[in-house]
């Protein structure tokens, strides 16, 4: 089971896509937009501020998908998979809840506003956090999968629900929204918006690859150690 | 504050958070690479 | 009709192993008063004021009450590995399930029962407008809570942080239905225009949806 630990051809170049398009994303966000009427420039910060909060609901449906597929087959690959999509995600969800705040307060003059989106994130990153701390107040491997899958197939039901009901409630109590429903999406920053949303795809599969490569490291790290003690 | 300066604190901690997550992956690779090429050795001069 | 059978005598051994004592439904009850107390001490509001805060109330005493009684219903079994004891009976294992949902809503209610009207002899406000509806909240958003708590105390139970764990994982998880029964409470006083009834449907929702899911994955949380 020696793998060959060097990069692929494909992690390569996935890696240098990656870098590119963050690279092109963030020319068009910054300089190639026009600055939006109403908001000023702030409202840059709306391109990768969206792309985070797509990347962290998609990490946590891959976390769904995952854990469903590990406790149908019982196969280690589908938690590998399942753990190292949680961990980026609470990255990009955390990108999330501090790029709103920092949004929201120059343009409605309020750090937290109880937006739908942006508390729906709050509830994710907390979810996030439980589905950590069941694998860390676990020692065993398969009972750490087992469990971490089942709760994040409940956590991940719960968000839609969430979703709603805080939706509903917001809509009895308007508030400032931090969503891009006030700024009228001129073609270009359709443009941008597009391009952050599939850089940040890019970098979470660029992530997902070498946490990945690092559980195989570790699998056969432990494989070997058994190896030698018999 | 300036609006400007609340844009480049968004982008600057996007920046941080993504570069620190991707330094930390780096850093557990080299680890284990470190950890399984000893451990290769070991069991090489074990074998021979 | 067996499955039934099954969870009939497991209801009945807790609620026996219940009565021998009386330990728990005391505690929890004096805790509840107390907390009820802490509120009363803690926030001096006049009336008006009060019925924009008293659903809330209500519910955060019921959230802390039914973090205790949940994290007592899988405890005794933890000690003497009596769980395993259960598995090796010939059970449909979700019977456990359902019969310590049941046993943990049984309780809350009669926590309900006696702190509730203390909440309004307290703070001195009028009991509900519609009594029917403020009823039908509790039970239904007790419901709820006791079905994914019962489901999480079992899964943080066999965890090694236990019971600190259980919150960690509950809270996150039944914000929608804290916020659901809120609403509907509030709308209960009286103090809501419209749009409550959509919140009963998101609480029947996800009362169906976190008894189906628990009742599937409970097998996943014991295996050996």
């Amino acid at each position: 089971m020696t793998e060959n630990t060097r990069p692929s051809l494909i992690e390569k170049v996935l890696a240098w896509s990656t870098f590119l398009a963050v690279f092109v994303a963030l020319y068009l966000a910054l300089v190639y937009v026009p600055t939006e009427k109403t908001m000023g420039d702030v409202q840059r910060i709306f391109y990768f501020h969206v792309a985070s909060a797509w990347v962290g609901m998609m990490a946590f449906f891959v976390v769904f998908v995952a854990s469903i597929t590990y406790l149908l087959t019982r196969r280690t690959n589908w938690d590998i998979y399942a753990h190292t999509s949680a961990e980026i995600g609470v990255v990009f969800t955390t990108i999330v809840l501090i790029t709103g705040p920092i949004w929201a307060k120059p343009i409605w003059n309020t750090w937290w506003t109880w937006d739908p989106r942006l508390t729906t994130t709050l509830i994710l990153w907390f979810l996030y956090l439980a589905y950590a701390k069941i694998r860390s107040a676990i020692g065993e491997e398969e009972k750490k999968a087992r469990l971490a899958a089942v709760f994040g197939i409940l956590a991940f039901v719960v968000v839609p629900i969430d979703f709603l009901a805080i939706r509903w409630w917001r809509t009895m109590h308007p508030g400032a929204l931090v969503t891009s429903n006030g700024i009228a999406l001129a073609p270009d920053m359709m443009l941008a918006f597009f391009a952050s949303l599939f850089a940040f795809t890019l970098l979470y599969c660029y992530f997902m690859m070498r946490s990945v490569r690092i559980e195989r490291m570790k699998a056969e790290i432990r494989w070997l150690k058994e190896g030698m003690f018999n | 504050m300036d609006k400007l300066f609340y844009l480049f604190l968004a982008y600057s901690i996007i920046w941080v958070l993504i570069f620190g997550y991707s330094l930390r992956l780096g850093k557990r690779q080299a680890k284990l690479q470190k950890e399984l090429e000893l451990l290769k050795e070991v069991i090489n001069s074990k074998s021979s | 009709m067996s499955f039934l059978r099954k969870v009939r005598s497991l209801l009945w051994k807790e609620i026996r192993s219940e009565l021998q004592g009386k330990e728990m439904l005391s505690t929890l009850i004096v805790f509840s008063l107390l907390v009820v107390v802490v509120f009363g001490v803690a926030i001096d509001l006049n009336k008006d004021l009060m019925g924009e805060v008293l659903p809330g109330f209500i519910w955060i005493t019921m959230i802390f009450a039914g973090i205790l009684c949940l994290n007592r219903s899988f405890a005794a079994e933890k000690q003497n590995d009596c769980l395993y004891g259960l598995m090796l009976c010939p059970l449909d294992r979700s019977a456990i399930y359902v019969a310590k949902t049941i046993m943990n809503l049984l309780l809350m209610i009669i926590v309900e029962g006696v702190t509730i009207p203390l909440f309004f002899i307290i703070f001195n406000y009028p009991g509900p407008q519609q009594l029917g509806m403020f009823v039908i909240v509790l039970l239904l958003g007790t419901y709820c809570f006791m079905a994914v708590g019962t489901f999480l105390a079992a899964l943080s139970s066999a965890t090694k942080t236990g019971e600190i764990l259980m919150p960690i994982l509950l809270i996150p998880l039944i914000i929608p239905v804290l916020l659901s029964a809120v609403i509907v409470t509030k709308a209960s006083f009286g103090l809501v225009g419209s749009g409550a009834d959509l919140f009963l449907k998101i609480l029947v929702v996800y009362g169906v949806v976190f008894t189906v899911l628990p009742l599937l994955l409970f097998d996943y949380l014991l295996e050996v």
